[in-house]
Order: structure tokens, then sequence, then C-alpha cells
């Protein structure tokens, strides 16, 4: 019998890791254990090969990251799908004559705030509103011209990328408002901010919708590149192996800092050695240990001053308990006991959160999207139970985004 | 000292050349006198550091993740590092303002550059040869052995591995301990070994400490180091 839970806790903030590339710890199984070395390469084996063969990519190389919910999608896109493969991998995305390479070093996470702050300056109130009452799909919201940076700074995983290059188009978006608070610990006295469960709009299983791709088919460079390193159809190797493989083509010796030897690359087709070099350069070195840029991020005040305006459209006054939102957009202070007489519920997580009634909170605000293409994915790989059957681990596909503002 | 080299010619199922010794080293636990030496350097001074807000005392082992999360709690400035890099052990001292930091990051925090190796610089087996032939006070340092002549070693002949051992019972013993088979071809030549002494022993591991709990063993090495130069 195959057992599917699903696993409802869905990534609020995934976006807005500041998780170092290569860093990503192994997945672990329900029961604790870390994802084997044996399943990561078995997904990536075929999640790559599936994705070369409809995007008739004749050579790879791609830095694997550790397990992934992989799918593949069914038409060729083109660069529009390199960009969201490269983003829900946290890898970068370079073409050498031709041949596809995924790196971690270069990789820098976009902040998805600003962008989906500047979308939703673009929408007018009724658009607000219907937006947050009923959804809109994406392909109603962009006209067809939604933002690929933004698309894909929103993008999770692979088998999230796959759902929205074919369904996108009708990927419903959502909007409310996400009611906050801030005070300071009791403890340390730093100020710390937390959010109310008062959200309308749990992730929660809807149907999957149909296909409606929102990108057209961008081509690829043209492999121009034939050499005697010659991977084959594709296959997963550590970067020693790759380097000891292309040592052997070439009759030469490369560098290889053993702190990334046992990396795990795809790869697939052959190169001639100036191509195999650039690519290794690219490969085989590590994220340069230099001042990281400050991420564009959203202002505070900017967030507020649009909600001043919108947050009205955006929420009832059930969902906010009987408060308005004037409140919230205004900062009002109050204590924790009197916030707690709109909401019984909250003593007990004020009591959790170590705060007396008398604690000062302030009321804040902050908007959240949800997207969602319908359906579940798999969160992990199947777990055999006891030699028989297994165990599927889904996720639902509604993803939620906090614009909060710095 | 100079000692016999004798490369085999290919052999076995690889087909790989393979070198083997008939004048063993002395064993490397050979113990020498430990003697009160004098410095071979003069003191030549360092540059100074250059202090700052980011401390660590009078030293420390750490984690290049550890290093870079002091760096940016005390420079309020964020810094990337690769994950695979993160556990790498550093020691750290002292203390340094936020130029040096960035500066000593960069040495640090990098992996090796992943380019083309450079060939090493080689030294051919020919041009050593003939170097030991033009030096009499080495090449007649090596003392002849019954059935091998210095003259066979420096023109390189060669001959099976059964001629050899019958040459010689010391020769026979070992190749037989080698498991090297009477049909295989072998090629005499010499090498030339330098030893460096600074007398005494170090020790080689951490103490070992025993199932009790007590300390069982330590794990010494002589401080007589063997450098061979052998030529390709």
């Amino acid at each position: 019998m195959v057992v599917f839970p699903v696993l409802l806790a869905c990534s609020l903030s995934l976006a807005q890791t500041s998780q170092s590339p290569g860093a990503k710890p192994p997945a672990p199984s329900p029961d604790g254990a870390p994802i084997s070395r044996e399943d990561v390469i078995s997904a990536w084996e075929k999640g790559l090969n599936d994705i070369c063969r409809v995007e008739k990519i004749g050579a790879m190389v791609f830095t694997i990251p550790g397990w992934e919910p992989m799918a593949t999608w069914k038409k060729q896109y083109g660069v529009p799908a390199m960009r969201i493969l490269a983003k829900a991998t946290r890898t970068a995305w370079f073409q050498v004559n031709g041949v596809q390479v995924f790196s971690f070093a270069q990789y820098d996470y976009a902040n998805y705030e600003p962008m989906l702050f500047n979308l939703l300056q673009t929408l007018d109130p009724e658009t607000v509103k219907k937006a947050a009452s009923e959804g809109l799909t994406l392909g109603e919201l962009g006209n067809g011209s939604f933002d690929m940076d933004l698309l894909s700074s929103l993008v999770p995983d692979v088998a999230f990328g796959a759902l929205m290059l074919e369904k996108g188009g009708n990927a419903k978006i959502g909007m409310q408002l996400l009611p906050m608070i801030e005070y300071a610990d009791p403890e340390t006295g730093k100020t710390v901010r937390m959010t109310l469960p008062w959200a309308a709009d749990s992730p929660t299983i809807t149907p999957p919708v149909g296909d409606a791709p929102m990108f057209s088919y961008a081509p690829l460079e043209p492999l121009s590149t034939q050499g005697p390193l010659d991977f084959g159809d594709g296959k997963v190797l550590s970067l020693k192996e790759m380097v000891a493989q292309a040592e052997e083509a070439f009759d030469t010796r490369y560098y290889l800092d053993f702190r990334l030897a046992d990396t795990l690359v795809y790869v697939r087709g052959n190169m001639d050695k100036a191509t195999f070099e650039k690519v290794y350069a690219l490969v085989g070195d590590a994220q340069p240990p230099v001042e990281r840029p400050a991420r564009a991020s959203l202002d505070r005040e900017t967030l507020q001053a649009w909600l001043a305006q919108h947050a009205d459209s955006l929420s009832s006054t059930e969902q906010l308990h009987g408060m308005q939102p004037a409140d919230f957009v205004e900062g009002k202070t109050m204590s924790a006991g009197d916030l707690a007489s709109y909401d019984p519920a909250l003593r007990t997580l004020f009591e959790q959160r170590g705060l007396s009634a008398s604690t000062q909170v302030r009321l804040r605000m902050g908007v959240e999207f949800s997207l969602d293409p319908g359906g579940i994915r798999s969160a992990l790989p199947p777990q055999a139970a006891g030699g028989r059957g297994g165990v599927n681990y889904g996720v639902s596909n509604r993803m939620r985004f906090a614009l909060i503002g710095r | 000292m100079t000692r016999v080299f004798v490369p085999l010619l290919p052999f076995g199922a690889t087909g790989e050349r393979r070198a083997l010794r008939l004048a063993p080293d002395k064993p490397q636990t050979f113990m020498t006198e430990e003697k009160a030496g004098k410095p071979l350097f003069p003191h030549v001074p360092l540059e100074k550091p250059q202090p700052g807000p980011l401390k660590f005392g009078e030293g420390k082992v750490i984690t290049l993740g550890e290093f870079r999360e002091a760096a940016v709690q005390a420079f309020q400035t964020d810094y990337y590092i690769d994950g695979r890099l993160e556990h790498t052990l550093l020691f750290v001292r002292g203390s340094m303002d936020q130029e040096t930091f960035d500066r000593v990051y960069l040495k640090v925090g990098a992996a090796t550059p992943p380019v083309r190796r450079p060939a090493p610089s080689k030294l051919r087996r020919d041009e050593l040869t003939e170097w030991i032939r033009n030096h009499p006070e080495i090449r007649d340092a090596w003392v002849e052995r019954e059935g091998l002549s210095r003259d066979e070693l420096l023109n390189g002949n060669t001959l099976s591995a059964a001629d050899l051992a019958a040459r010689n019972p010391e020769f026979a013993a070992l190749l037989q301990a080698r498991n090297i088979p009477p049909e295989t071809q072998l090629q005499l030549g010499l090498e030339v070994a330098f030893t460096v002494d600074a007398g005494g022993f170090r020790d080689l591991y951490p103490p070992q400490v025993g199932p009790n709990g007590k300390l069982q063993h330590l794990h010494a090495a002589s401080n007589r180091m063997t450098f061979v130069v052998i030529g390709r």
C-alpha cells in the first residue's frame, strides 16, 4: 500500500533565505535520517536526463545542490526554462560554446520583496480587491508580461518551476493583509517581530490547473564544441571524477580544491579542451570570499504608505477580529493583554513566547501573496516502509510570500 | 650516499613501471643523538598587524564559517562564503580592521582556483646518470655488491629477475618478497639520496589513549629525513 501524507508547512519566506551556495544540507527524511547520496544521484540523473531530452540539450555540466523535488516539462522552452532551472536550484547559469553550465559560484539570492512590491504598485484598486477576495490568475495579473526575474525568484524547486513553465498562466495569485506585532524580548531586550496567526488562507490543496505557458520558446546557444572528453548521455559524477576524466582525455593536470572534490555534478555530452577549461573555471570554483553587495530591499515606510491607501481592500474586520486595518498601518501600541482580548487564542501564544499581559506590543502590517498552480508535489524521495510499498510525502503547491519591509 | 636504483620494465596486469630499491634505507625509527644546534637563518621582522574591532584574543581554532560570522558582527557587513568550505579550521589570533580582514579573507576563504596545473619541471634520468658518472665521489660511494657492478648500473643494463636472483641470495630474497615473477625484465640504474638529520625524534600522532582512558601509545618518528633524486 502506498501512503501519501501531505506536509502543509509551506515556505513563507523561502526566497529570503541567506543560505550560502553549496551549503544546502541534505534534506532530512521525516524520521530525521539524511537522504542518501544514491537518492540524490538517481533523482538528478533522471531529472536532468529528461530535461535535456525535452530541451534538446547536447552538453551540460550542472552542480547539484542536494535532493530536490524534480519534474520535467513537456514542451521546449529554451532560455526561460534554463533561467527557472537555475533559480530553482540556487545556481548561476552560463552557456559556454553551447554547453549549458550551472554553478554554485557567482550565484546571488534575489530578494523578491521589492519586485513583488513593484508589481503591487502597478495594480489598480479593483484588481487588488479581486486578488484579495477571489484571486486572479497570473495570466490576468500580468497580461502575459509577468516579469521573468520576479517569477523565477518565487520558484523554490525544480518541480514547482516545471509547473510554472507549463501552467503559470493559470496559477492563482492571492493577497491578504499580514497582521504582525513587534515587542521587546523580555530576556534580551531585542525587538522581535511576530506574525499573528490570523491568516485567512493557510496552505491547502486545490485542484491542479490546466496548461497555460507564460513564456514562449527562446533558443539556447547552439553547441559548437566537439572533443575527446565524452560524458555520454548524462550521468552524475563527483567533481574529482569529472576532473580525472578530463585529465585523461586531455593528458593535462588540473588543480582541484579537495574540499570541493565530492561535490556532485551532472555531466552530459562531449567537449574540447578549451571549452572544458572555461566550464571548469565555473563549476570547479567556490563562491568568492568577498563582501556581499547589499540586496535591494523594500523600505517599510514605503510599504506602509501603500497600505494606508489599500489596506481596506485587502482585509475584513473578521480577519482582524474586529480591529481596524488602520490600527496596524499606523502602528498603534497596546498591551499584550488588551490585544488578546480581541482573540483569546493569542493568550497561549503570548505565554509560550514569555510575554506578560502588560508587555507593550506595537501593531504592524505586511502583505502576503499566495501563488498556487494547484495540486501537490513530492517533497522527499519515497520512503520504503519495511520493504513493502512505501510512503510518499507531498506538499501543497500553494506557496506564500510575505512583504514586510525593513 | 648513492644507492642502487632498479626500475622495473613493464610487468603485471597493469603494465605499470615500478621501482625497487636493492639497498633499502636505514629504518625510519633509527634514532640519532639530538645535538644543540644553532639557527640557520637570522631574524627577519614581520609586518606589524593593523589592529581593529575584529578581536580573536590570544589565539584559538575556529571554522571559516565562524571567522566570517565574527567579521559580519564586528563590521556589520555581509560576506559571501561557500558552504563547502565552511568547516575549514583556522587558527586566529589578535585583532584586525576591516580592510585587513577583507584581504585576509580573500586568501583563506577562497578555494584553489580550478585551472590547469603547470607541468612540474622534471629531471631526466639520463642527465642524472651522466652527473653521477662524472662525480666519482658520489659514484664510488656505492659499494659494489656480489654479482652487480657499478658499470652495469650506470649503463642501465637490462636483465631478467631470474638472472638477478641467481647472482646474489640477497637479491633473490628481495625479489621473492615482492612477488616479482622470474621472467620480469629489470632495468638497472642509480639514484641519489639526500638525508637531512636534525637528530632525535618527533611525535607523529597525538598520544593514543587506551580503552581504560589511560595513555597507552606514543608514536615517534626519526628526524632523519631522506629525499631521493630519481629522474624520469
